[in-house]
């Protein structure tokens, strides 16, 4: 456990479960899950969004048993090598995670506002910012995923326009695909809730971290509650033929509203839409500096700012849809392994390893 | 002390770097605000694109000018306008698209792909067909205002005052990739120094195939919109005598025992209308009533001739398929194109006479 000071209260967990799992996804995460599941795409979002909320539950098992964070864990289970090796997976993992919504995002703002801007120019920027909360330390990301999720929430809002032309009737016949299919739209749901594992390392940050649970849930919940109400209103919004088309089903919506001191209110969007990825940056970059920092002893800043410019390169070096999308399947691949079969299998191995430390500290 | 120096110099440090970022500045004065474009294919195949931008003239007034230019791709065409342009020609103010007859007739699914694309445009812009040439439609001058505008503001006042179905490039694309349906636009005239909405025309999947007249609006929007308000019908009762209702408002509701048989589908219609116009002498509560009947078997005769129309073309502008494939699992378009064309649709019109002005 950190130091008082360095805590946040319980309820803050909300924020920052539902800050990480807002990112890109929500404005194209549609046609993904619609081409295997078409007009019941709404219950692998719903399933998606209780299996995560499982895993949650699993996540707190282990933490509360242990009362550390993920890192002393695997040092503790596995000792130093092995349990180094295993963090540094995850520590990958939450950097993908940064990079790919920096990355996207980016992606938006060249496609639909400036074709040419500078890649370069715009991530160091983001990252400027991104380097002045993380060296913050984690009350202040904290601070940012506070704010990152009540300031841009008029954003939502917006979507009730495209319901003048909304076809409610598009949404039946219910439960007109097989188990299978909804399946497949379920675990390509996933991508959109990842991120909320970075719990494993802020846990320790908690006061009271028993009680921040039922917020942890409940962040996940407005998390499941947003992607149910955008993907419900592109439903009846457009064809089922016409999301197969549209690559950010989201922002397509924007183009039908009109405002009489806005014409594009897609622009907006986007912007405000910095903040929402903001936090998301932020926190998957604390993890992923924390975690390395406590494995190699190191300065945290440095680490944190070695960390930026690897990302700072990285964004440079992805170019185009295609690359963006085939980051973006890896890290749902990986993330899908870490979080659905890793970390129950931890919780299960740490239950087992401290009850035979148990029985051999009582035998002895 | 040192660090704060730092810090501040960092904050700072943004604001220097916008500069470097290579963001395409578009400043109104210097930029060509196309407000519509009139598409038509030319006879070897190539896409003529006419645009037409305001010119703003010191007297406050508006002139038009259009450009015109043939090539294989609309936004190849874009390019070669700025040849003739003294600024570059942007397309983020587009209200209109005219399609040429003939264009309409051979399909315009390649030519909306462009409007798709490109973020900058809307997808509530009007798309219309025109009897005529669109050049020459654009090249003339209507009233105070800028062609493109003055045509989007022709169609919206149509479809306010209920005249027309609501129309727009979303819904032309909703219907076209909806498997069930099949899209309309509506189609203008230019006639002396006005232009005029003349018909609605009927697309099989993409291309144009007929159209509904002006005495059908009425009828057609009815049908085609679940709840609809405005909008007038009149109708002759007695020899040379008329009467002529408005301020209807339409609920519309299918009625589908057996989706993808053959048995029977019926349409549902619930008017609501006040009198606006009576030739017959004075109104009591048995001629209403009387009324009431009349224009439900008027208006249940034009629906079903209307209907028969669609069933002998093959197409879908009501959308029934819809209705059909939102009542079927496994729903099965094929077999639904098959059976469609033999299908009994019958109409059922509820008539209420509200009000009947401040008169009796």
């Amino acid at each position: 456990m950190e130091e008082k000071q360095k805590q946040i209260s319980p309820f803050l967990v909300f924020f920052l479960v539902h800050a990480v799992q807002m990112g890109v996804g929500v404005l194209g995460f549609q046609r993904t899950i619609m081409k295997s599941a078409g007009n019941d795409a709404w219950m692998a979002v719903i399933a998606a969004g209780i299996l995560i909320n499982v895993i949650i539950m699993v996540m707190y098992l282990l933490l509360n048993k242990q009362q550390k964070d993920l890192i002393d864990i695997h040092k503790d289970l596995f000792g130093k090598w092995i349990g180094g090796f295993f963090s540094l997976i995850w520590i990958i993992y939450w950097l993908m995670i940064g990079l790919v919504v920096l990355r996207s995002y980016i992606e938006i703002v060249q496609v639909w506002v400036f074709p040419l801007i500078n890649i370069i120019m715009f991530s160091i920027i983001i990252l400027i910012l991104v380097y002045s909360t993380v060296t913050g330390g984690f009350r202040i990301v904290t601070g940012i995923s506070f704010l990152g999720v009540v300031i841009p929430f008029y954003i939502f809002l917006t979507f009730f326009f495209p319901i003048e032309y909304a076809n409610f009737r598009n949404l039946l016949p219910i439960w007109n695909h097989s188990v299978q299919e909804l399946s497949v739209a379920t675990k390509d749901m996933m991508l959109g809730y990842l991120g909320f594992s970075t719990l494993l390392m802020y846990y320790p940050y908690i006061k009271n971290p028993k009680k921040s649970q039922k917020w942890a849930h409940l962040g996940n919940v407005l998390t499941l509650g947003i992607y149910l109400f955008i993907l419900i209103i592109t439903i009846a919004f457009f064809s089922e033929k016409q999301v197969g088309k549209q690559i950010w089903a989201t922002l397509s919506m924007w183009k039908i509203v009109e405002l009489p001191f806005i014409e594009r209110i897609e622009y907006i969007g986007i912007t405000s839409w910095i903040l929402i990825i903001l936090p998301n940056i932020c926190l998957a970059v604390w993890a992923g500096s924390k975690g390395i920092q406590k494995i190699f002893n190191l300065n945290h800043k440095k680490v944190i700012l070695f960390i930026l410019i690897i990302l700072l390169c990285s964004t440079a070096v992805i170019q185009g849809r295609e690359d963006i999308e085939k980051i973006n399947q890896y890290i749902s691949l990986l993330g899908l392994v870490l979080v659905f079969i890793y970390i129950p299998l931890l919780t299960i191995l740490a239950f087992l390893i401290t009850k035979i430390r148990k029985g051999k500290a009582s035998n002895g | 002390m040192v660090n704060r120096f730092l810090a501040y110099l960092c904050l700072l440090f943004p604001f220097f770097l916008t500069g470097c970022m290579n963001i395409d500045q578009r400043i109104i004065d210097d930029i060509q605000l196309s407000s519509a474009g009139g598409y038509e294919y030319t006879e070897d195949g190539m896409i003529e694109v006419t645009s037409v931008y305001p010119s703003f003239q010191p007297d406050k007034s508006v002139i038009s000018k259009t450009i015109t230019d043939t090539a294989k791709l609309s936004k190849e065409v874009r390019d070669k306008h700025s040849l003739q342009s003294e600024k570059p020609v942007v397309s983020g103010k587009v209200e209109v698209t005219l399609y040429e007859w003939k264009t309409a007739e051979k399909g315009i699914h390649d030519l909306l792909d462009t409007l798709q694309r490109d973020p900058s445009i809307g997808s509530n812009i009007y798309l219309v067909v025109v009897d005529g040439s669109p050049k020459e439609l654009l090249s003339k001058q209507y009233g105070n205002t800028d062609t493109g505008i003055y045509l989007s503001n022709l169609i919206e006042q149509n479809i306010e005052a209920g005249q027309i179905h609501k129309t727009n490039l979303h819904q032309f694309l909703y219907k076209l990739y909806a498997e069930g349906m099949d899209p309309v636009l509506p189609i203008i005239k230019h006639e002396e120094d006005q232009v005029k909405l003349k018909a609605v025309g009927l697309f099989d999947d993409d291309k144009m195939v007929g159209q509904i007249e002006e005495e059908q609006f009425f009828i057609f929007k009815i049908l085609l919109e679940r709840k609809g308000q405005k909008g007038s019908y009149s109708l002759q009762v007695n020899e040379d005598k008329d009467i002529s209702i408005y301020n209807i408002s339409s609920e519309r509701k299918y009625d589908i025992k057996k989706p993808m048989t053959n048995s029977e589908i019926i349409i549902n219609v619930e008017l609501k209308a006040t009198i606006s116009e009576y030739q017959d002498g004075s109104l009591n509560t048995g001629k209403i009533t009387k009324l009431e009947k009349e224009i439900k078997e008027s208006v249940e005769k034009e629906s079903q001739e209307m209907i028969q129309q669609f069933q002998e073309k093959g197409i879908d502008p009501l959308g029934i398929g819809e209705e059909v494939r939102t009542r079927t699992r496994k729903w099965d378009q094929k077999k639904w194109k098959e059976l469609y064309p033999d299908l009994k649709i019958s109409v059922n019109v509820n008539v209420k006479l509200l009000e009947s002005g401040v008169v009796e």
